[in-house]
């Protein structure tokens, strides 16, 4: 008996000590994480997913992580693409979210709307997500946005690795996608690429059936050196079957779309940054109703062929100066979008897409001022100038004030004072989809935001409360009877409010639950909602289980409610660690099948699960 | 407190060379080891020296001539001449540019990593505790 107790004892004390330098890894690994070193706090209220939350999420797709945003909802578009709304606004909203990887902003030049060629992309190559909320993004350059999405690519020098994951699911999807990255002398690389086949759920709609089922490729390549350049290169292609397309009876076709782009930085002596970068979209739709698709013109049409070609060009200049209590950063910036209508084949009346141009010319600057040792000053301000090439130009700015304070060792208060704009999208005033008008009078949409976050921090446990208030003039509304963008003649506001908290149990386990409520006269969407996020290991084993809520709403058609029941996003994940090569990944997503929905058509009222139910199985090899 | 400020606010772009956890590691590493004499630390890398110095658990030098193991995290020609210490690494393909180092703590897949090569310490009579049995490895992959 003794010599058992003692063999326990030893045995206990080496599994402990084991334990000590796995942990002290493990505490390495965190304070090395990539997001400690490219947050930026006074960018906003900062929601932050980790490399190792990314990866025992197991989200594969930037969709994953979308789904869980709070006060956004996620849907499905009539074109089987998804994307993202602001709790309580209707899908012809256009909410200006910028998406970032790396340093490049993904600007798409219609719509406006990156998440409809990224929104699905595969998230093997990004290292951490860092989503900035409530403030405008007048630090990171480009057009002011309400929300800021950054993707960070993984860190050659952390990677000096090889590794390939498949993954297949009870849909009869497959993915493969494969990364190297590492250093060779003085210079990082790192090489991506991607395939994905994905099938969805089938619905039925006038005796035609919907698909979505669709293919994406994607590549990504980047080249640096420390301190002196970088450049960037990625493509994205995707082709999906049409699902209802403009009408309710499809027959067949599909929609293609593909987007690349260069970006390169020159990092110059004196803290002088320089870059340029070009980009290419195109886009091609054909579409095919037996029933007959609606246009705007009041007319209706059996078949459509649409090919866009749009290009971006930019570059600017930033300088910052650093002092004891200041931190100045200025910078200068161009832009230059422009389309192309290659073929809009199927309209009965012609459609003027001469204002093909516009030119953005930006001055922005920041000031972050320690006023003392617990209080920092944030000014910032940006004037842009928008040429187009037929409308009236115009002069936009942006004000920013924002005030942090380290009230003691626990306590921490954010508040932001903004004044920004929303320029309308070319999708809106010179480029329209069939069913609608195009508005070359719309003007922007002045924007005045306060908001306040108040934080509690101790070792395991941290806290946030968060409000807003926000109110927009001459916003930016779809008028259905007139079936064009106007500017509301009534000054619109809404009120806003979240509690998030995350416990850490210990380095291994922690929770995060969260909930928000939006208060405005008029939901089209859902108007609260809720997230809980439980990340365990278990030695080899890590588990994540995930519960996304969403209220329900009503929405009015043709004098109809229609009522859209709550969703309960259920996903879990299970990943366990076979040895230093092999990785085995399961992971069931909508396990309760009741997601959100979308309503894809006000004649039919057919409405269709933002996420399906699915499970997939993965398995990673590292070389 | 004003570091903190700063830490939270400004985007900090201070040296990743070194961290007070990846010394503790390299403490712990070397403390599970014995080589039969006194460990006299030289690097390669200044903020992991001064960081070793600082804790006083071991002894380091200025000078590579009287150091009995150097931690290196570069390769550099001018060591070849210095066979005769031992060698440890902080990057991977060093394990096998020099094969005389014996151990590599380094970053793989965005990890931390410890790798200590079984036959190069019986080769070079090193001594390694049962709390590194986990890390050893036969071979350079």
């Amino acid at each position: 008996m003794k010599f058992l107790l003692l063999l326990l004892f030893i045995s206990s004390l080496l599994f402990s000590q084991n334990i000590m330098l796995d942990n002290l890894l493990k505490e390495y690994e965190n304070s090395e994480s990539l997001y400690k070193k490219t947050k930026k706090e006074s960018a906003g209220f900062l929601i932050i997913y980790s490399r190792d939350d990314l990866e025992r999420m197991q989200a594969y797709k930037l969709s994953d992580i979308l789904k869980t945003i709070r006060m956004y909802s996620m849907q499905v578009n009539n074109m089987g693409r998804i994307g993202i709304f602001q709790s309580g606004a209707g899908k012809t909203s256009s909410p200006p979210i910028k998406l970032y990887i790396d340093d490049f902003e993904i600007s798409t030049v219609i719509q406006r709307n990156a998440f409809d060629m990224y929104g699905d992309m595969n998230l093997y190559f990004i290292d951490h997500i860092e989503i900035y909320q409530g403030a405008s993004s007048i630090a990171f350059g480009n057009e002011a946005g309400s929300m800021v999405i950054r993707l960070y690519s993984k860190d050659p020098s952390r990677e000096n690795s090889r590794s390939l994951e498949v993954g297949l699911n009870s849909q009869n999807s497959f993915n493969v996608e494969a990364v190297d990255a590492g250093e060779i002398g003085n210079y990082n690389y790192l090489l991506y690429a991607s395939g994905t086949k994905e099938n969805f759920d089938k619905y039925k709609s006038k005796e035609h059936t919907l698909s979505r089922d669709g293919k994406r490729y994607q590549t990504h390549f980047k080249l640096s050196k420390d301190n002196d350049f970088s450049i960037d290169f990625d493509t994205i292609f995707n082709t999906n079957d049409i699902f209802s397309g403009f009408g309710v009876a499809p027959i067949g076709q599909d929609i293609t779309r593909s987007y690349g782009y260069i970006n390169a930085i020159k990092y110059l002596p004196n803290a002088f940054e320089f870059s340029i970068s070009s980009s290419q979209e195109d886009k091609e739709l054909r579409d095919s109703d037996e029933l007959g698709i609606q246009l705007a013109d009041g007319t209706s049409t059996n078949s459509l062929h649409i090919n866009i070609k749009s290009n971006t060009y930019k570059t600017s200049l930033k300088k910052r100066f650093l002092n004891d209590n200041s931190d100045f950063l200025m910078g200068i910036e161009f832009q230059r979008k422009t389309f192309h209508v290659k073929d809009y084949a199927g309209l009965n009346s012609d459609k003027d897409f001469k204002n093909n141009r516009l030119d953005i010319y930006m001055l922005y600057l920041e000031e972050l001022y320690n006023i003392n040792q617990n209080h920092l000053l944030t000014l910032s301000a940006k004037f842009d100038y928008y040429n187009n090439i037929f409308l009236k130009n115009s002069k936009e700015h942006s004000i920013k004030i924002g005030y942090t304070a380290l009230l003691n060792n626990v306590w921490q208060s954010k508040i932001f004072l903004i004044n920004r704009y929303v320029y309308p999208t070319l999708f809106q005033t010179s480029f329209s989809p069939p069913n609608y008008n195009m508005n070359p009078n719309l003007k922007s949409m002045d924007v005045n935001i306060i908001s306040n976050e108040l934080q509690y921090s101790s070792k395991k446990n941290k806290i946030m409360l968060g409000l807003a208030y926000k109110e927009m003039i001459d916003a930016i509304v779809f008028d259905k009877e007139k079936k064009l963008y106007i500017n509301a003649l009534d000054k619109k506001s809404f009120s806003r409010y979240y509690l998030r908290e995350e416990y850490n149990f210990d380095i291994d386990n922690k929770i995060v639950i969260e909930i928000f409520k939006i208060f405005k006269k008029i939901n089209l969407s859902s108007d609260a909602g809720a997230l809980i996020q439980i990340f365990n290991r278990f030695g080899k084993f890590d588990i994540y289980n995930e519960l996304i809520y969403r209220d329900n709403y009503t929405l009015t058609y043709n004098s109809q409610d229609v009522n859209i029941a709550r969703g309960y996003d259920y996903n879990i994940a299970i990943s366990y660690i076979i040895n230093r090569q092999i990785k085995l990944k399961f992971k069931g997503e909508n396990l309760l099948d009741k997601s959100i929905q979308t309503v894809l058509n006000p004649q039919t009222l057919l409405q269709v699960q933002t996420s399906e139910r699915r499970a997939i199985i993965t398995m990673e090899y590292t070389f | 407190m004003k570091s903190i400020l700063l830490a939270i606010f400004i985007t900090l772009t201070l040296s990743a060379s070194c961290n007070k956890h990846q010394i503790k590691i390299l403490e712990k590493i070397f403390n599970e080891i014995s080589i039969g004499k006194e460990l006299k630390i030289w690097s390669d890398n200044s903020d992991i020296l001064m960081g070793l110095q600082q804790s006083n658990r071991f002894k380091t030098v200025e000078n590579i001539q009287d150091a009995t193991l150097i931690i290196l995290e570069k390769n550099d020609k001018f060591l070849k001449k210095y066979n005769s210490k031992y060698i440890f690494v902080l990057n991977y393909c060093l394990l096998s540019e020099i094969p005389h180092s014996f151990g590599a703590l380094f970053w793989k897949k965005g990890r931390p990593n410890i790798v200590i090569i079984k036959p190069r310490i019986e080769m070079q009579s090193i001594k390694v505790s049962k709390e590194l049995s986990p890390y050893m490895e036969e071979k350079v992959w």
